[in-house]
Order: structure tokens, then C-alpha cells, then sequence
């Protein structure tokens, strides 16, 4: 008998090991969910330092749609995009430097782009919160390189409250990760300021799936 | 130096210690700003989809030390070009009367 109950609870631990983990909310399947917000509130943030002062540029025209099965996180797929030109440091020269040829290019590039390759380290916060390590190619200045983003991932039912924001179910994810700019062929000089080589990059946004 | 303009190059100097006072007092930044970075307040639904506050810039004028390039706004308003403009000034005056203080000798 005991020899059972080792063997049945062995069992149970591997399994529960090798369980897909996702969402414990009342819906199931794969649900697309679109962050596309036309009120602006979706937003990127880049943050580096200089010598003399910190930057901070930040974009409201964060795009993108993801997929996945609400059961299991680990089938994500999908992408985000972020025009060029829609960045703001908050200094008008800086900006226009920021989109020059010696910069973003912003002509030649018009986009960064993070496109979801895998997920792992998942971790179940709560039935309806995520986190994980999110691994994608992300391409800026015609350049495409892999990193991994820390990412925070919460699932909201649509209610009352979440209808205020938008139609459907909700998906807020905050994601962050770091880049070097010289992996991305950009020249650390803005306004005859030298920037830090790292970036740091982060993502809050909110989608839905009646979008 | 006579009197005036001895006059002159305390009121340059004076005013130049105010201006990076000022500057001082203002923050100390570095680059003169005209907007700067604000968190928006956190609704409910936010901390309930787990984000964190959005950041806007806000229109504001920051005295800085230099401005942000050659730039024909108030961001042209600086420390440093007060300072050169407070220098222009006193050079000029102080010339004018040097020049005043021969005319009366002859």
C-alpha cells in the first residue's frame, strides 16, 4: 500500500511538473488579444543616462497583437511594434536628433519590432497573473537581435469596470528587458552628450480580445 | 578704471552670481527644458492589470545651465547665455565709458 502511495504521488508531482501552466480564469482556448489603444495609453518607455542628465523617451503608438492559449502560456506567439517617429524625449532638438541618420534613422527604419519566440520560467503569481521570462528577435535600426524580457502578464474577465477601458477580456502586460545600442549599429551621441551604452527598455500596455 | 566703470563690473558680476543662483535654485539641470517628464495617477483597473503609470511630458519651463542647441524658443533662456549676455553688456558699457573718461581728460 505505501509502495502505491509513493508511486501515486511521484506521479503526481511529475505531472504537475510537466502541466502546461497558464490562466485559471473562467474561459478557455486560444484568444487573440489586440493593444491596439487609439486614446494613446498604451506605452513604451526607453531610459538611458548621460554624464550630465538622464533621458527618458516614451511612446504612446505601441501596436501589436498576441495569441495564446489561455491554458497554457507557453503557446505565445505574436508581436509589437512602436514607430520611430513617435518618440518623445521631451527636448525638440533631442527628438529630431533621435530620428537623424546618425541615430534611429528613422526614414530608412520606421519601426522597432519585438517578435515573441518562446517563454519560459513561468511562475503563477495568482490564478489570473503570470510572470515569465518572454524571449524574441527585436529589430530597430535595421538590426535584429534576440533578448529576453522580463514580463508581467495579468488576465481580467470583462466586467463593469473592465469595459471602461475596453470591449472584451483583458490582457495588461508589462515587459521589460535591456539592449546595448552599439549591437544595434547607433552611435551613443545626442546633443554632443555621450549615452549610456544600455537601454532600458519598458513595456506597459493593455490589449483586448473583442478588438 | 574710473568709478563707472568699476560700477559696471560689480553690477556684471553681481548679476552673474544671481543668474547661476537661480540656476541652482531651479534644479541645476543641465539643459534648459520646456517640458518635463510626470507620472499620470494610477486608476484602479490599472493596479488590478498590473501596469505601471503612464508618463507623459508636461508643458514647464526649467532654467538650465545651457540650452539644447541653437534654438530660436525660450529654451534659448539659460544661465550660460544670460551669463553672455549680462558680459556683452558690461563690455559694452565699460568701453563706453573708457571712452567718455578720455573725451572729459581732453
Amino acid at each position: 500500500m505505501k509502495t502505491i502511495l509513493q508511486t501515486f504521488f511521484i506521479a503526481i508531482v511529475a505531472v504537475s511538473f510537466t502541466a502546461a501552466q497558464g490562466f485559471k480564469v473562467n474561459t478557455s482556448g486560444e484568444q487573440t488579444f489586440n493593444f491596439e489603444d487609439k486614446k494613446g495609453r498604451n506605452q513604451a518607455t526607453f531610459f538611458s543616462t548621460t554624464p550630465l542628465e538622464d533621458i527618458t523617451g516614451i511612446s504612446n503608438s505601441v501596436k501589436g497583437k498576441v495569441t495564446f492559449n489561455v491554458s497554457d502560456i507557453k503557446t505565445l506567439k505574436g508581436s509589437i511594434s512602436i514607430p520611430v517617429a513617435s518618440l518623445d524625449t521631451g527636448i525638440e532638438l533631442r527628438n529630431e536628433h533621435l530620428l537623424s541618420d546618425n541615430w534611429m534613422d528613422a526614414e530608412s527604419y520606421p519601426n522597432i519590432t519585438f517578435e515573441i519566440k518562446s517563454v519560459s520560467d513561468i511562475k503563477a503569481e495568482a490564478d489570473n497573473k503570470i510572470t515569465a521570462k518572454v524571449t524574441g528577435d527585436f529589430t530597430a535600426h535595421g538590426v535584429t537581435k534576440q533578448v529576453v524580457a522580463d514580463v508581467t502578464i495579468t488576465y481580467l474577465l470583462e466586467s463593469e469596470q473592465t469595459k471602461s477601458r475596453a470591449p472584451g477580456d483583458l490582457l495588461g502586460v508589462q515587459a521589460k528587458f535591456n539592449v546595448n545600442l552599439s549591437d544595434y549599429d547607433i552611435e551613443n551621441m545626442i546633443i554632443g552628450q555621450k549615452v549610456a551604452e544600455e537601454i532600458e527598455i519598458s513595456i506597459n500596455m493593455v490589449g483586448s480580445n473583442a478588438m | 578704471m574710473n568709478t563707472k566703470q568699476k560700477n559696471v563690473v560689480t553690477l556684471g558680476i553681481i548679476l552673474i552670481i544671481v543668474t547661476f543662483i537661480i540656476w541652482l535654485l531651479s534644479g541645476g539641470d543641465f539643459f534648459t527644458k520646456t517640458q518635463i517628464l510626470v507620472e499620470k495617477e494610477t486608476t484602479e483597473l490599472d493596479k488590478m492589470l498590473g501596469v505601471e503609470p503612464q508618463k507623459e511630458y508636461e508643458d514647464k519651463f526649467v532654467f538650465g545651465l545651457v540650452p539644447p542647441g541653437i534654438v530660436a524658443t525660450a529654451e534659448m533662456i539659460s544661465a550660460s547665455t544670460i551669463s553672455a549676455l549680462i558680459l556683452l553688456v558690461s563690455g559694452i558699457l565699460f568701453f563706453k565709458y573708457k571712452t567718455k573718461n578720455k573725451m572729459e581728460t581732453i
